[in-house]
């Protein structure tokens, strides 16, 4: 049988996980204090559920001006979601294309011929080109038109509206939570 | 639109209410959504009210839910509308506690009023429902001067019935620590309530 020296050294913690299980620790049948315990953690968990509570104080219906605040129609709600913590698109994709715009523009950029002279050392010669007319075009001319990306480049174009794409997606992250109103 | 009829098979009645009214709501069928809002707005008070000790705070925190529950109708992935709503209920009363770290003097002020709701029932003795009134304004206190997480626990094992599992998966923490909190708190409200446990032995 327990008595008040050795209750000190029983596990309360083991008497409260016992409280509504099947299992009972021994001290429980064998010491009176733990078995005090036990019974007063029953009647407090006993009254806890059957505690009276406060009365709902109101109704907590949606107003259809809550629902249009909740829910609003198609362009709103993705307006509403660019730039927010639910928005995990828009950025990693304002990124991707500014970053292959930028790309693309620089390869346009870099004449082809400079490629291979650094990694072999042997420079494309830069030859005097023959008009239709049969005369020569200035070795300067050719230079120029090899360095400056022409207006009918297909990847220069392409580079330019990725990096307007991404340059407007980045424009619309910022303006987005302005103009989508409440989040 | 998904159906959640043809996805989730139930053969109770309630569930299937609720499905359909769910399907309905997210179709954009407010009233739908309201009627699932009066079906549940008790019992989900009910719950909130006993996580937080202020009941305008509680009513707050489960307005918010519900609010949460229509912006995310679409996120609903079948199974039971309550088990849903019960969730996200616990969620903004775990928020509200966040938010107001503030513990009220006196918890349930309108103790004394007409707010109170004593459960229906045979139990007309006045002597009785004094002791009841009693017993309930003890918890109420006690319950307010233990901690946020250990009230939290206890409320949804003690009065919920959900189990450890499922308490460490919706307030994420382990399983060890709900079961600490939750015997912490029996202990803790034995301490709070020792002078009075006559109260409750009769």
């Amino acid at each position: 049988m327990g008595n008040r020296g050795s209750h000190a050294r029983h596990d309360r913690f083991a008497i409260a996980d016992a409280v509504g299980l099947g299992m009972i620790p021994t001290t429980i049948a064998s010491c009176p204090s733990c078995g005090a315990l036990h019974a007063d953690l029953l009647a407090i968990r006993a009254a806890i559920r059957q505690a009276w509570i406060p009365g709902r104080p109101r109704d907590f219906l949606l107003s259809l001006d809550d629902a249009v605040r909740l829910r609003p129609p198609g362009w709103r709600r993705f307006l509403d979601a660019i730039g927010t913590s639910r928005d995990a698109v828009t950025r990693p994709l304002a990124l991707s294309l500014t970053g292959l715009g930028l790309s693309g523009l620089l390869l346009t950029a870099i004449p082809a011929g400079s490629f291979g002279s650094a990694a072999g050392g042997q420079a494309a010669p830069v030859t005097p080109e023959v008009d239709v007319a049969g005369g020569p075009v200035s070795t300067m001319a050719a230079e120029e038109r090899l360095v400056s990306p022409t207006d009918d480049d297909p990847l220069a174009g392409l580079s330019a509206a990725l990096l307007a794409a991404g340059g407007a997606m980045f424009l619309l992250r910022r303006v987005a939570p302005r103009v989508g109103g409440v989040r | 639109m998904e159906d959640l009829r043809s996805t989730t098979v139930s053969d109770d009645p309630v569930q299937r209410r609720d499905l359909i009214l769910i399907e309905r709501a997210r179709s954009g069928d407010l009233d739908a959504f309201n009627d699932l809002v009066i079906l549940y707005q008790d019992s989900l008070f009910a719950l909130v009210v006993r996580m937080v000790p202020d009941r305008d705070q509680a009513a707050d925190a489960v307005q918010e839910a519900f609010f949460s529950a229509y912006r995310n109708l679409a996120s609903f992935r079948g199974g039971s509308v309550k088990s849903w709503l019960n969730r996200i209920c616990v969620n903004a009363a775990m928020d509200t506690q966040r938010a107001k770290k503030r513990r009220p003097v006196q918890p349930y002020p309108e103790l004394e009023d007409e707010s109170w709701q004593p459960k229906a029932g045979p139990d007309v003795d006045p002597e009785r429902i004094a002791v009841h009134a009693e017993r309930s304004r003890a918890i109420a206190a006690a319950m307010a001067h233990i901690t946020d997480d250990q009230r939290t626990a206890i409320v949804l094992y003690d009065v919920e019935g959900y189990d450890y599992g499922e308490i460490a998966e919706m307030t994420g923490v382990s399983l060890g620590t709900v079961k600490s909190r939750i015997h912490r708190g029996r202990l803790s409200l034995r301490d709070l309530l020792s002078d009075r446990m006559e109260l409750f032995r009769g």
